[in-house]
């Protein structure tokens, strides 16, 4: 058994009176192991975001089965949904979602707070994450004060507390320049090399050559993937810039 | 362009935005109303035939100016919500290449539909609810009811220039605010973090600082004379500390809040306290001004609902008997000199004649004195009254001779000569002797527990020394002493109260009462004594006047309060509307962090709870701290029901509170509906 299973995921929308029906996914099948670090690549509206939001539980499949780490998501009922959450998955979105009203300190400890910790364990817990991450100085300060470089890796931390099972991330560069996409990514494999598991969803080609596999979706399925095996970094950039041509120019290579 | 183009998009403008459109024309027509209502009973016909009317009418106009000054001060507040919340939608017709011209254009004509939509329903409803509201005004001064219908032209006339010129200035203020706001910004603006607040620790502590000073000044009134002006010193205080204390008192109390980390990080209040210092920041003037109306209608409910629920009890107090004849008299002999008898003969005689049967009278004879008392409890007769007037230390001295006390008590005191017996009302007076410059040396020999009704020291609120004397020969120490104004010092007067059988129809007790008042000036007339003043009264004449002006002031109570609840209901609606877009996003992001919709219940629960009960609570307190000062000035009015006034505010506060209860569910629910979204 696999860390998380999907297997044969499908999704379809609705307009509000029934009407047209859209299917976002339409058979989705793929395994995670634990410590692995994942790309989901695909253009817009090829269902990566749908996808995501079924493995964060904040959307239910139409019909196929997500399971992590032998639960199955469908059996969760929708009043734990957000406990299970917040006890087993940690989220990095694109736009940071710090809250402006806290400070940095207080929006780290949000997801811990959520849970009923005490303020010593979670001071206990922010202390060597925080020196870790490099944002020991920032806690103090509020979101607007800070880049948006620092605001990611406030919110990787935030993510990151709560030790999740996995790490989901939307587009974590999506926001950011060059250099605070750097300092992102390696903070990623930083941490992956730790053993975080974490599945990130990315148009940036830059941002899948991190990873250790690279699955690419289209109209709603898993199209291809890509393992790093003993490539560089460079090299697993060059082998996406390949695969995501063939996809653009309609190659049928499966 | 086609011509209709600006009208179709300044309509679909309000269409679209009816929610916030809606609740603004309502406020719109409903100041109309009050107003065309206000102006309409002030003028109606009614006042010209009824008794006491000219009050009535003084008692309307002054709400008529209420309503006109707070109905322009709140529709700017809700416009600028208005505007604020379409510079949005503006600043995209600006890009959309929409000249600022056009955009004024649109704002003008949104204006214009809105104005006379309210206009038309303003008048509609003004002219449905004023025959309602005179029925209602009727009922209130116990006047006979008037079945006509009347418009008067000048009402409309009035409403229609008032309100016309009041939304041409808002249309221009709504133009001077768009035209001064760049598109582009407005589009960016959202995304801007926010500083958080600082608390100002100084003017929070400047707020708790004077808020308890004006507690101890509404609380340590002796004095009903002094009560008015503190009253407004208090009042305003009051106001000055509640905008403090919610502007930067809450915000330091929040601050203390979170520096209490185990309070602070704890599920339940983490996200409020956080949140609530930011939105106190913005809304403690909203807050406030919710807590001062609030207060405002409690203490206007309490005190004019005590005065019309008493005045019963107040014309009591005021006249023990129905006919209150009262003649001056010029010396001490004359008191039980020719004059007295001849008033008494002629009372009995009128009421014979008029077939009157007496059920119960009195007849005594008074004497008075007013001074200032001092420290040593000596009474000084020479005052200047006009000094005294400022002073809590004014005292009222009324001498009744042993004879009437005995004989209208049914008791036997024996008092001799240099002795007297004491009764106070308002301030004790706690010395062996009493010494009053001018006045006789007497030793208090006794303390009497009840002392029979005299109406006009009720009428006064001056504390009053109830002096019984053996005869008023002792008073002779007073014969060379003038008042301030070069007259006989000591009043001297002989009374004869009496009141008929219930039989007795009012009409007829009015006509004898009339006569009498007749027989006795032809009377001193014809014996020349025109210079003795007479004073006559009869409750019953007395009591529309009482009830036209009491009855007046709770019905523009009531009318005020329902206008201020009104407007407190708008204003909370606009804030959960506000704030609900606000916070839309945020509670998105906790919702993906994990929190659960319970735990976002519970929040907004805890938070909206805490921001709106606020001012109800804050409102309660400053009531409870108002009631000493204005239980003051009520005695003024002559009501000296205590548990009366307590229970009447005590209610005003319990329907004020479920009426605040019902609009913060309604209001809570559509925050709820958006944040959830």
């Amino acid at each position: 058994m696999s860390f998380l299973e999907v297997t044969n995921l499908k999704k379809v929308y609705s307009t509000r009176f029934g009407g047209n029906k859209v299917e976002a996914l339409r058979d989705v099948n793929f395994t995670v192991e634990e410590g692995e670090f994942i790309a989901i690549m695909g253009e817009s509206g090829s269902g990566k975001t749908t996808l995501l939001n079924i493995l964060a539980a904040l959307d239910k499949p139409t019909m196929g089965n997500v399971i992590l780490d032998e639960k199955d998501f469908a059996s969760i009922k929708e009043s734990d949904r957000a406990t299970f959450r917040r006890d087993n998955l940690g989220f990095v979105f694109q736009d940071f979602n710090l809250l402006d009203t806290f400070s940095v300190e207080d929006n780290i400890y949000l997801p811990l707070v959520l849970a009923g910790k005490k303020h010593d364990e979670m001071s206990a817990l922010l202390e060597p994450l925080a020196s870790r991450l490099g944002i020991s100085d920032l806690l103090k300060k509020f979101p607007y004060e800070i880049s948006c470089g620092q605001k990611q890796r406030v919110a990787c931390a935030r993510a990151l507390i709560t030790e999740p099972r996995i790490l989901l991330a939307d587009e974590p560069t999506g926001a950011l320049d060059s250099k605070s996409t750097d300092e992102v990514l390696n903070l990623f494999c930083d941490v992956n090399e730790e053993g975080q598991t974490i599945l990130m969803v990315t148009h940036s080609v830059k941002a899948a050559s991190v990873a250790n596999r690279v699955l690419f979706i289209k109209d709603g399925e898993v199209f291809h993937q890509i393992y790093r095996g003993e490539s560089t970094n460079e090299e697993l950039y060059q082998k996406i810039t390949e695969t995501l041509t063939m996809l653009q120019t309609g190659s049928d290579k499966r | 362009m086609k011509t209709n183009f600006f009208p179709k998009l300044a309509w679909n403008g309000i269409i679209k935005n009816k929610k916030i459109y809606i609740p603004y024309i309502i406020s719109c027509m409903g100041v109309l109303t009050m107003y065309f209502i206000m102006q309409s009973l002030s003028v109606s016909p009614i006042l010209e035939t009824m008794r006491g009317g000219s009050n009535v009418a003084q008692v309307l106009s002054l709400g008529k100016f209420v309503i006109m000054v707070f109905s322009a001060l709140f529709l700017l507040y809700t416009n600028s919500f208005l505007t604020k919340s379409r510079y949005k939608e503006f600043g995209l017709y600006n890009i959309l290449g929409m000249g600022k011209k056009d955009v004024n254009k649109v704002v003008i004509l949104e204006n214009l539909f809105v104005s006379i939509i309210s206009i038309i329903g303003g008048l509609g409803f003004g002219i449905l609810f004023s025959k309602l509201s005179e029925l209602a005004l009727l009922y209130f001064v116990k006047a006979d009811i008037d079945y006509g219908f009347h418009i008067s032209p000048i009402t409309v006339r009035y409403s229609l220039e008032i309100y016309g010129i009041l939304f041409i200035l808002l249309a221009i203020i709504s133009i001077i605010r768009v035209s001064k706001t760049n598109p582009l910004d407005l589009l960016h603006s959202e995304n801007h973090g926010e500083k958080p607040p600082k608390a100002n620790w100084f003017f929070a502590l400047l707020g708790a600082i004077i808020l308890i000073a004006s507690y101890y000044l509404a609380v340590s009134i002796k004095q009903p004379l002094t009560a008015l002006i503190t009253f407004f010193i208090a009042v305003i205080m009051v106001i000055v500390a509640t905008y403090l204390l919610f502007m930067a008192g809450s915000v330091a109390l929040c601050k203390i809040l979170q520096k209490n980390k185990s309070y602070y990080y704890n599920k339940k209040h983490f996200v409020p306290v956080a949140s609530m210092t930011y939105r106190m920041k913005r809304n403690g003037a909203g807050l406030a001004s919710i807590c001062i109306l609030a207060t405002m209608v409690l203490v206007m409910i309490g005190s004019a609902g005590s005065l019309y629920i008493g005045a019963e009890d107040s014309i009591n107090s005021r006249y023990p008997y129905q006919n209150d004849l009262q003649l001056t008299l010029p010396t001490i002999e004359s008191l039980n000199g020719e004059e007295a008898k001849k008033i008494d003969e002629i009372v009995s005689s009128t009421c014979k004649k008029n077939n009157i049967k007496i059920k119960e009278s009195i007849t005594y004879n008074l004497a008075s004195v007013g001074g200032e008392i001092l420290s040593d409890g000596t009474i000084n007769t020479d005052a200047d009254a006009a000094a005294s007037l400022t002073g809590t230390n004014l005292r009222s001295v009324y001498f009744v001779s042993q004879d009437d006390y005995n004989r209208i008590m049914g008791t036997s005191l024996n008092l001799k000569d240099g002795e007297c017996a004491l009764y106070t009302s308002r301030a004790s007076y706690d010395y062996d002797k009493l010494v009053i410059t001018h006045g006789p040396n007497l030793k208090i020999t006794e303390r009497l527990s009840d002392f029979f009704t005299i109406g006009e020291a009720n009428a006064i609120v001056i504390p009053s020394l109830f002096v019984v004397i053996p005869s008023f020969d002792v008073l002779h120490t007073f014969d060379n002493a003038t008042d301030y104004l070069g007259g006989y010092m000591l009043m001297l007067y002989h009374c004869n109260l009496f009141t008929p059988e219930s039989s007795v129809s009012a009409d007829a007790s009015i006509r004898n009462f009339n006569e009498t008042y007749d027989n006795l000036q032809s009377y001193l007339h014809s014996a020349n004594l025109e210079a003795y003043g007479l004073n006559c009264e009869n409750s019953l004449a007395e009591k529309d006047d009482f009830y036209s002006t009491f009855g007046g002031l709770f019905f523009l109570a009531i009318i005020l309060s329902i206008m201020f609840i009104a407007a407190t209901t708008l204003i909370i609606y606009y804030k959960q509307l506000s704030e609900g877009f606000e916070d839309q996003a945020k509670f998105e992001i906790m919702k993906k962090v994990g929190m659960t919709k319970e735990d976002i219940k519970k929040s907004i629960d805890s938070q909206v709870l805490t921001v709106f009960f606020a001012p109800m609570v804050m409102a309660g307190i400053h009531q409870a701290f108002a009631f000493p000062m204005y239980w003051k000035i009520i005695q003024l009015f002559g009501l000296t029901n205590l548990s009366l006034a307590i229970i009447t505010s005590v209610v005003a506060f319990i329907i004020f509170s479920i009426f605040y209860l019902l609009i913060y569910k309604k209001t809570a629910k559509v925050y709820y509906n958006i944040v959830s979204e």
